[in-house]
């Protein structure tokens, strides 16, 4: 115990990953601070689901146009007195380019024309929701897709295979009603590209470089000091390796969750989402360009917290692979160059096959893929083709790596030392 | 000179050369690859090159008056070669129109047209026919050049224009520079983004290759083997020496040969324009664009050497091979950063840049890892061996 205790100490006190810690910390507040001007919006639209519900219904939408017709009313009435006009809806107002607003109108007056036009865009989206929601067609966006990336052959045969999956999902959203809900719209504030793409990937980006610094220090730690052949002499002997093993484990995993809580928790409180997390992630509001349901009927909240789950289990994936590699390379520097190579071959593995085989679609089960796109986790894509893509691709890599550690564990206990 | 010799062999290790090569290969197939395989990208970028191809090749590197004049009737006999591909066609025939005029008007028109514009999508993608394509090309060739005192270099200048920019545009249109037949779309923007990528691939090599340079004697205990021998403390300086040497052998050879495979996209027609051009943008200084090649190399050479002299640095301070990538990995955050945003000459010179900030930008690049050299040295001479 004591000695695993001192390997993480080792991890993560050491100088160096303390400061990139620190700096990637840094570097994920300036994110937010850049994309910190929708945050006001955000409070807004917040509020907005307070006063109707974040269900979108009958009663609700009836109530949502007396209030929008009475502010629009009253937004009329004080255009009528400064410019004397009216009009028939917030957009015409803003299109009017007859005069400047900020001047014409008082600060107070000016919110609560933004009020009214936020109103205005969900009313409008919500009372035609249901046309909108099904103009999406499955079907159509995954042959558009296979047009695009030039699918054919047996992997277009193999998607084909799996729409009525994607119709069954697509009917069962539409009869449970799960895309009628109110959601910040990504349309304009792209809060899911945000929160899942620029925050999700740049943690773990981050977590996963000093997982690879920290997996090849602690696994090549006496061999870079040259204290390998008395360290390993000793009573503890060869099963030090798997005390660094385990040490390496939680070090990476304390990491991640530093950042991640951390990042996470800033994110959020810059952030509002106080209304929306039970809103389902299916809601249409929250549908953008390449997603617009998700496989699982997960509330906001699920969703992050499945993806957190992911997070982690990636990142234990990453060091079981650093673990492999620095089994055999006994030179930490070599380990973070022959990580970023394998990274790079297993990314851009689909070059080797022809878009018509399945390999090519099986290429993109790997986790490299996976890290680099966390905001299609769990959605309904073409080329993603089964809802379980994300679980087949971590069990298979599970399984392949945990076999190859236990082998390491078990060559490295009689390997030859020099 | 044996020691630099022998330092350089170690620098040029089989295994590390090994890895070299594949992070080359990757860095070339994810982003140099694109570039060199498709150029021109699509239309109108290809229509564009053949257009401006076409020029240099009847008009020279500029075009004067009359040659306007000439390429203003090749545009009238274009455009007779639309009519007839149009009244030959059936489909046109159908709707009526006998001419381009009358099918632009159409195509243009205030009310949509859906059959219009399926024929439109026709022509233009599903046949490709050249004609359609290249027309509205030579229009905007010739407008930018009939509106060059008015437009030239304003169009793409956000806010207000200093004195000091004012006049250099004025000084490019007065002096007729400006007449250079250079396609900046689709060579220039071509070249800004290989430029670019070759630049870091080149960077990320060879400070991979000679980071580990101090590290290893470190590792296998040879300072004070080294400190007592005749050579003694200086060979810092030598080590420094071999490191620099390795380092432009490396980026010489990747040079030579990601720019062998840029050379082979066809831009030698345009090497002897001038890159400002009415088809392009303003610059400070007048350069043919193989002027502008040879400075991106110059410039791709100065921040790579001031960086590995850093990562030389780096290497004598660390004392083990996780901090030298830890310390790395930010410093080449930095620079390849500056490298998209504005270091390279295409960025770097053009009318919006200021020029203090860029002589700033490389009087820190050239300073700071000297600076960082020299203190090192200097604490070197006088350090303790047991440290």
């Amino acid at each position: 115990m004591r000695i695993l205790l001192y390997e993480i100490r080792k991890a993560i006190l050491s100088p160096v990953i303390l400061a990139l810690t620190v700096i990637f910390l840094g570097f994920n507040f300036f994110l937010i601070y850049v994309n910190s001007n929708i945050k006001d919006d955000l409070l807004s639209i917040n509020q907005l689901a307070h006063t109707y519900g974040t269900e979108i219904n009958d009663e609700m939408l009836q109530e949502m146009k007396s209030n929008y017709e009475a502010s629009l009313a009253q937004v009329n009435d004080i255009t009528k007195k400064a410019v004397s006009k009216t009009y028939e809806s917030m957009d015409a107002f803003y299109s009017d380019r007859s005069f400047y607003v900020p001047e014409t109108f008082s600060e107070e007056e000016i919110q609560f024309f933004n009020y009214t036009s936020l109103l205005e865009f969900y009313y409008f989206n919500s009372f035609h929701l249901e046309e909108s929601y099904l103009s999406f067609d499955p079907i159509k966006i995954a042959e558009y897709e296979m047009k695009i990336y030039g699918i054919s052959g047996p992997a277009a045969e193999l998607i084909r295979n799996q729409y009525d999956n994607f119709v069954e999902r697509f009917n069962e959203v539409k009869d449970n009603n799960e895309y009628k809900h109110l959601f910040p719209a990504q349309s304009i504030w792209d809060t899911h590209v945000l929160l899942f793409k620029t925050m999700f990937k740049s943690l773990l980006i981050e977590s996963l470089i000093l997982t690879v610094l920290i997996t090849a220090y602690v696994m090549n730690f006496e061999f870079d000091r040259g204290t390998y052949l008395l360290t390993y002499s000793s009573k503890r002997g060869r099963r030090l390796w798997l005390d660094k093993f385990y040490a390496a484990l939680i070090a990476n995993v304390s990491i991640l969750s530093i950042l991640m809580v951390v990042s996470l928790t800033v994110y959020f409180s810059v952030f509002s989402y106080k209304e929306f997390w039970h809103v389902p992630i299916s809601s249409y509001f929250n549908a953008g360009k390449e997603w617009f349901m998700s496989w699982w009927n997960l509330s906001f909240f699920d969703y992050l917290a499945a993806a957190v789950i992911l997070a982690y289990l990636l990142i234990i994936l990453f060091t079981l692979m650093t673990v492999v590699l620095a089994r055999w390379i006994r030179n930490s520097y070599l380990v973070f160059f022959t990580f970023l190579c394998l990274f790079g071959v297993i990314f851009i593995n689909q070059a080797v096959f022809p878009s018509s085989s399945i390999l090519f679609l099986l290429g993109s089960f790997t986790p490299v893929h996976l890290i680099l796109n966390s905001f299609v986790w769990f959605m309904q894509r073409a080329l993603t083709f089964t809802a379980y893509y994300e679980s087949i691709t971590v069990l298979a890599w599970f399984v392949i790596f945990l076999l190859a550690v236990l082998y390491c564990a078990n060559s490295f206990r009689k390997c030859d030392l020099k | 000179m044996r020691i630099i010799i022998e330092e350089m062999k170690k620098i040029f290790h089989p295994v590390m050369l090994l890895l070299f090569l594949v992070i080359n290969l990757l860095m070339y197939y994810l982003f140099i690859d694109f570039d060199i395989t498709v150029f021109p990208n699509g239309r109108p970028a290809t229509d564009m090159y053949n257009i401006g191809v076409e020029m240099v090749e009847k008009y020279g590197h500029e075009l004067d008056e009359n040659e306007l004049k000439d390429f203003k009737i090749v545009l009238q006999q274009e455009i007779k070669k639309a009519d007839q591909y149009i009244q030959s066609d059936q489909e046109f025939a159908k709707l009526g129109i006998t001419s381009y005029q009358e099918y632009i008007d159409m195509a243009n028109g205030e009310q949509r047209n859906e059959e219009i514009e399926q024929l439109s999508s026709r022509i233009f993608f599903d046949k490709g026919v050249d004609l359609f394509w290249e027309i509205p090309q030579r229009e905007n060739i010739i407008e930018d050049m009939e509106f060059v005192h008015e437009r030239y270099g304003y169009s793409y200048i956000e806010g207000k224009l200093t004195d000091k920019q004012e006049k250099r545009i004025q000084e490019i249109v007065q002096s007729g520079t400006v007449d250079a037949i250079f396609p900046s779309y689709p060579v220039e923007y071509n070249f800004q983004t290989i430029s670019q990528s070759i630049a870091i691939t080149i960077l990320l090599s060879v400070i991979f290759m000679i980071s580990p340079i101090f590290i290893r004697d470190y590792k296998n205990n040879m300072f004070g083997l080294q400190y007592s021998t005749k050579i003694g403390r200086s060979l810092f300086m030598k080590k420094v020496a071999a490191g620099m040497l390795s380092a432009f052998i490396i980026i010489t050879f990747l040079v030579i040969v990601y720019y062998g495979l840029y050379s082979t996209n066809n831009i030698g027609i345009f090497l002897d324009s001038n890159i400002n051009s009415f088809m392009g943008s303003v610059y400070w200084y007048d350069f043919t664009f193989l002027q502008l090649i040879l400075m991106t190399i110059l410039f791709t050479y100065m921040i790579i050497l001031s960086m590995s002299l850093l990562a030389i640095f780096v290497s004598s301070i660390c004392k083990n091979y996780i901090s030298i990538i830890g310390i790395l990995l930010p410093l080449f955050a930095i620079v390849y950063w500056q490298v998209k945003k504005r270091a390279l000459p295409l960025e770097a010179f053009f009318i919006t840049r200021s020029q203090w900030e860029i002589g700033f930008i490389y009087s820190v690049m050239i300073i700071i890892p000297i600076a960082a050299i020299h203190w090192k040295l200097k604490k070197n001479q006088s350090t303790d061996i047991t440290e």
